[in-house]
């Protein structure tokens, strides 16, 4: 690494919000979670469980809320 | 030199095997999308657990295990010994120390005294021998064993693949 990306990488870390990076975690994790989902109730609807899926459509819009 | 077939023949034959593959693919489909199902729903329930929401993450799960008890019913493999949930397992565990249903003194009679335990055809793995399970199958023992993560799906894969698995095999995995 050359010396002038190195300064720039360590500006960068100094720079690094602990808080903001666990907001951005966290809000990948729900992004996992809510694709996990969505894919599980249209899954859901293509084998005719309506109300296993709409059971899940009701979680996934209180999640969505959330992000 | 060389033996003519008849071409209806190999018409027919052909035919055949193509009806057979078409039969079979919306069966396929519908176990691929049952393992699917399974696979999201797990990840889904174990995400939003580690991040706190645990009252979501019980809905999903309640769902998965709906929808898993609905597609595979409940374990059938005919052993006193095998506990029913893995709540039973626990308390078996904290009462009798092991996770089976059935007290570990033997009542042996006089006939079955050169016999090991091994050899005792009402064991826990004895009763699964020569038994095959679907992986969708293995999915739900692993979440029925709150084994259901990510990483211990993966890690099931990794060792015994995605078809058909022996139920030796699985039960071993679970530490039974």
């Amino acid at each position: 690494m050359k010396n002038n990306e190195f300064d720039l990488a360590l500006e960068m870390a100094k720079n690094l919000d602990a808080k903001k990076i666990e907001k951005v975690a966290h809000g990948n994790k729900l992004s996992v979670a809510l694709a996990c989902l969505n894919e599980a109730a249209d899954l859901l609807d293509n084998l005719k469980e309506f109300a296993s899926s709409e059971e899940l459509t009701k979680v996934i819009e209180k999640i969505a809320e959330l992000k | 030199m060389f033996v003519k077939k008849s071409c209806v023949d190999e018409i027919a034959s052909s035919l055949e095997e193509n009806m057979s593959i078409l039969a079979s693919e919306p069966e396929q489909r519908a176990k691929e999308r049952r393992e699917k199902i399974i696979s999201c729903l797990s990840i889904a329930s174990n995400v939003l657990d580690q991040i706190g929401l645990e009252k979501e993450a019980t809905v999903v799960a309640n769902i998965l295990r709906k929808f898993a008890d609905k597609e595979f019913g409940e374990v059938t493999i005919n052993d006193p010994a095998m506990p029913h949930s893995s709540e039973e397992a626990l308390k078996n565990l904290k009462e009798n120390g092991w996770v089976f249903s059935i007290s570990d003194v033997k009542t042996k009679d006089k006939s079955d005294e050169n016999n090991t335990q091994d050899e005792d055809p009402n064991t826990y793995s004895e009763s699964a021998k020569g038994q095959s399970i679907s992986h969708e199958r293995a999915l739900h023992e692993l979440h029925k064993h709150n084994l259901g993560d990510v990483e211990n799906i993966l890690e099931f894969e990794n060792e015994h693949g995605t078809g058909d698995h022996a139920a030796e095999d699985v039960l071993a995995w679970l530490g039974y």
